[in-house]
């Protein structure tokens, strides 16, 4: 059998003729005009393009005189392709060139053979590349009531939880806060020395902080910053007040896990003090906590705490910002409640109201005291917030259990829809 | 954060004023604490740590009354001339003591409050009583001279709730307190007691003794504060006093050392010093003199002078201020948070993300167009999972002190554990399971500050039948083109992976990486029972 076959086209020219060939038939008693010859001759376009290639012909004034004989080895090679017999290489390049043959495959003889009078069900791109598609009776129709291809493909996602706290962070940057990050191992003197938390607080303890084992605790860098630190705790130092009594800098030395992003705060504060007023800094990060996990309660989540340091600032502005950055997350209003946190004065909290929840608890925030300020090298007045990110991420994933954050299920991954 | 539960018919009584539910529980909170809710007879309150002095009934109705202006300005407190004297040596473990009598005393309605203000006051200032502790005593039931000594651990008496005599060391070992607080004076040799001419009647901050305990019979006390800390122990008597003052006259004491003689209770007042202008800047209001002396006054205070010059006076039972900035505060409070007019002020600031935030998320788009889902695990891990799971054995992780579960013992130093286990817990759901993480792992580092040092990475894996090094390359060579960044691959021969199928991944000379398919002994350790291949990138040095 041939590797090569006949082309609708070449089957037609075997048949009737090149149309060169005809286009010869016409002119040979002498010139004739290109409207005649159009009428008279079936592709017409085709036979003069090949008749001047093959110098047959010359066209002047419109008319065609014909100019020397014309060869035809195609017909000779279409006979023999129709009759099955082989083909040189130059004598099927004329052909396949013309298309009036193409190269067949034993693969596509085989897939006519299949798909012939039948239906298809997977189309494939030798179907659509050799046609073959059109000798089939048609497609076979899918049941769509298979939602489930046969092999499973799942989009690729972003946590929910990390869309949120993007989101966060895009807020928090929309309102011109600068980014901050603070190391997870820290020492007391940042976490809480340097927030004016007395060293026997109950939150300093062992049932509240992560101690780091460790054989060497935190280096003092800074040796007049901590002098000044154990100043404002034993009397005040320079800021007017009473201060809290005995401190030690081993104390101060010893290592925790960041246990609060005031910590942060703090490291901001020490090292940009008033010089680089105004800024305002945030920090969306991990803290710890010597908590069970529980529905409740995780050991590390993420806090939202924020500073804004600048001439002038006061209480009405602090809730200003507060009402803002409430509204910014969803909140329809805002309210706020006296409260207590070490390193503030006056402090609050912020009750927020959450279409389709109430008031809910969601943070606190206050004036840092100047027994905070002063010894970091800040004399202006320094608004403090800090809010805890795991509840509004359970209100916004539908979830009622805060593991959910840390979720070990990615059906529960994959299925979940998108959040803001 | 103490939550204590009111009788609220006894509250209102107290307050002295006809209030709903409602308003009670507005009445409070606007002063400071929250209330949580109503429960049968009782209401329930939340305290802040600052304010002691309304941990006990009378003090709350003492704050709420003066609020709504049923009394004014600062309540002060008589303390009757001393009848009782006692004799006070150096007691080391233990050396600062305050006491004070109580008369006429009904135990009716008053004996509950009275055992409620002394547990809250020694486990919050008192730290649990390692630094104040509170004994109460029927003073009728004491015989002659109270002396305040130090005694062997043999001395004996007979604890409150017991039949028998026992030795002090006995107590510390068979009581149920003597066990929960024994550990706070255990390193001494000579322990605290009062004893008066029969013997033990207290032994701070244990227990007191049954000979002299109050019963509802009792009609005068003997109140005796202990600890280590003057300020402290002074703090508690006066905030105790300004409570049982609210119904009973006290009595002060007095106390002879051996070179000199005190009264105490000192109820003495502080002062602060105020000034219109800073408590205007501060708040952002423009409160005349008059108007903050009217506010000072429904928090408790008295004012003296005007304008610049103002002098507060503050009750010896506010022991948290320590500051103008806490007057200040209170101001605020009798203003109404909620009637403060928020501003935004006019400070341009320009935001900013870190550098490692953007990388982080140029890491995650180009994973998850490679189809990988996100997961988020805990910070926390253990050395079997960080170290002997991965059949690593030179890896550093920073270890706790005190974790609060095994589970959680160390800070994680690869994200590639979380991502294994987050692996394993899915065995039953379809695969493939291509995952990912970015987050901070903890370095162990000697030359930081803090002995460690935190690192951003991104950490990926991919999980199921066919998963190998040529479709991970596929996808860590995209995105580090998508980060912009180039990168060269070395040998490397962790036991992790399979031998010849893991890579070091360096840019220029820094080691900023590592993929590989893992070693079927680790995928079999986590008991995923799939092929898988891991890679993890440092995002903080690229």
């Amino acid at each position: 059998m041939s590797d090569y076959r006949l082309t609708e086209e070449g089957r037609k020219y075997l048949a009737i003729g090149l149309p060169e060939m005809r286009l010869a038939k016409i002119f040979s008693e002498g010139p004739v005009s290109f409207q005649d010859a159009q009428k008279n001759v079936e592709g017409f376009g085709i036979a003069i393009q090949w008749a001047k290639a093959k110098g047959m012909v010359e066209v002047r004034e419109g008319k065609i005189f014909p100019a020397g004989a014309g060869k035809f080895p195609e017909m000779e090679i279409l006979r023999k392709v129709a009759d099955g017999r082989p083909l040189s290489d130059d004598e099927a390049r004329v052909l396949v060139e013309r298309k009036l043959a193409e190269k067949v495959s034993h693969e596509v003889e085989a897939l006519e053979k299949r798909v012939r009078g039948g239906y298809i069900v997977q189309i494939t791109p030798e179907m659509i590349k050799t046609g073959v598609w059109k000798q089939a009776k048609g497609f076979a129709p899918y049941d769509k009531s298979i939602r489930q291809q046969p092999r499973a493909m799942f989009q690729g996602k972003l946590h929910p939880y990390r869309q949120l706290i993007n989101s966060l962070r895009d807020k928090m940057v929309g309102m011109g806060f600068e980014e901050a990050r603070g190391p997870y191992v820290e020492s007391e003197f940042w976490n809480f020395d340097a927030l004016f938390m007395p060293q026997d607080h109950p939150g300093r303890g062992t049932h509240d902080a992560l101690s780091v084992k460790s054989d060497s605790d935190s280096k003092i860098l800074d040796q007049g910053l901590w002098d000044r630190v154990k100043a404002t705790h034993e009397f005040g130092w320079t800021t007017g007040s009473r201060g809290w009594g005995k401190w030690r800098a081993e104390v101060a030395r010893k290592l925790v896990m960041k246990s609060q992003n005031t910590a942060v705060s703090a490291r901001e504060m020490a090292s940009r003090r008033s010089e680089g007023a105004p800024y305002k800094v945030f920090a969306i990060d991990r803290v710890f906590r010597h908590d069970v996990v529980d529905a409740k309660h995780l050991t590390d989540f993420d806090q939202c705490e924020g500073i804004i340091v600048g001439e002038n600032l006061n209480f009405r502005h602090l809730l200003g910002y507060l009402r803002e950055i409430g509204k910014m997350f969803g909140a329809e209003d805002v309210r706020f409640k006296p409260s207590y946190f070490p390193f503030t004065e006056p402090s609050l909290e912020i009750y927020a109201n959450i279409p389709g929840l109430g008031w809910v608890e969601s943070g606190g925030a206050g004036i840092m005291r100047p027994e905070v300020t002063a010894p970091l090298g800040v004399e202006l007045p320094v608004l403090a917030f800090g809010m805890g990110v795991g509840r509004l991420a359970m209100i916004r994933m539908g979830s009622s259990d805060i593991r959910d954050i840390y979720s070990e299920n990615v059906q529960w991954l994959r299925d979940k829809s998108m959040v803001e | 954060m103490p939550v204590i539960r009111y009788d609220k018919v006894q509250l209102r009584k107290l307050i002295g004023k006809r209030l709903s539910d409602e308003q009670l529980s507005e009445a409070i909170q606007l002063v400071k604490p929250n209330v949580e809710g109503f429960e049968g007879n009782e209401i329930i309150v939340e305290h802040t740590a600052d304010r002691p002095d309304l941990f006990g009934i009378e003090g709350l109705a003492r704050s709420v009354s003066t609020y709504m202006g049923t009394r004014k300005g600062l309540t002060k407190y008589k303390i009757g001339k001393p009848k009782v004297e006692m004799r006070m040596t150096a007691v080391s473990s233990r050396p600062y003591v305050s006491t004070a009598v109580v008369r006429k005393v009904e135990m009716k309605d008053f004996f509950e409050s009275m055992i409620q203000i002394q547990e809250s006051l020694s486990s919050s200032i008192g730290r649990r009583r390692a630094k104040v502790a509170v004994g109460v005593h029927d003073l009728d039931k004491i015989k002659g001279k109270i002396t305040y000594q130090s005694v062997s651990r043999n001395e004996k008496m007979t604890a409150l709730g017991e039949k028998e005599e026992m030795k002090l060391s006995e107590v510390l070992e068979n009581t149920e307190k003597g066990k929960e607080y024994g550990p706070i004076i255990k390193g001494s040799k000579m322990w605290p007691v009062f004893t008066d001419q029969s013997g033990i009647i207290s032994f701070p901050p244990i227990l007191n003794s049954q000979r002299t305990a109050v019963t509802d019979k009792t009609k005068n006390l003997f109140v005796e504060v202990t600890g280590t800390d003057k300020q402290a122990v002074r703090d508690v008597m006066a905030i105790l006093i300004s409570n049982f003052g609210e119904r009973f006259p006290v009595e002060g004491v007095k106390m002879r050392h051996e070179r000199r003689s005190e009264v105490t209770p000192d109820l003495s007042e502080g002062v602060m010093e105020i000034g219109t202008g800073m408590v205007n800047r501060t708040l952002g209001t423009s409160l005349s003199s008059k108007e903050i002396i009217s506010l000072l006054s429904r928090m408790g205070y008295d004012t003296l002078g005007s304008g610049e010059k103002m002098e507060v006076i503050v009750p010896a039972y506010r022991a948290d201020v320590l500051h103008p900035v806490d007057i200040v505060e209170d101001v605020a409070i009798a203003y109404g948070y909620n009637n403060f007019k928020p501003e935004i002020p006019a400070v341009h600031t320009t935001g900013r993300q870190t550098d490692v935030e953007r990388m982080s998320r140029k890491a995650s788009i180009s994973l998850v167009g490679f189809g990988f889902q996100e997961i988020i695990g805990s910070a926390l891990s253990n050395p079997s999972d960080q170290i002997e799971k991965m059949e690593l054995s030179g890896r550093e992780v920073v270890e706790l002190e005190n974790p609060s579960s095994a589970d959680y013992s160390c800070a994680r130093a690869s994200l590639v554990p979380g991502m294994l286990k987050f692996l394993a817990a899915n065995r039953h759901n379809e695969y493939p399971q291509n995952v990912f993480e970015v987050g901070d792992v903890v370095l162990p580092d000697k030359a930081e500050e803090t002995g460690a040092r935190n690192e951003r990475r991104v950490a990926g894996a991919v999980c199921h039948s066919k998963s190998g090094f040529g479709e991970m390359n596929f996808v860590f060579d995209g995105m580090m083109k998508s980060m912009g960044r180039g990168c060269s691959f070395r040998e490397c021969d962790s036991p992790m992976y399979i031998p010849g199928r893991g890579v070091d991944v360096y840019m220029g000379d820094r080691y900023i990486g590592t993929f590989g398919e893992l070693h079927p002994k680790v995928v079999q350790n986590w008991e995923i029972g799939m092929p898988t291949t891991v890679f993890e990138l440092d995002l903080e040095g690229i």
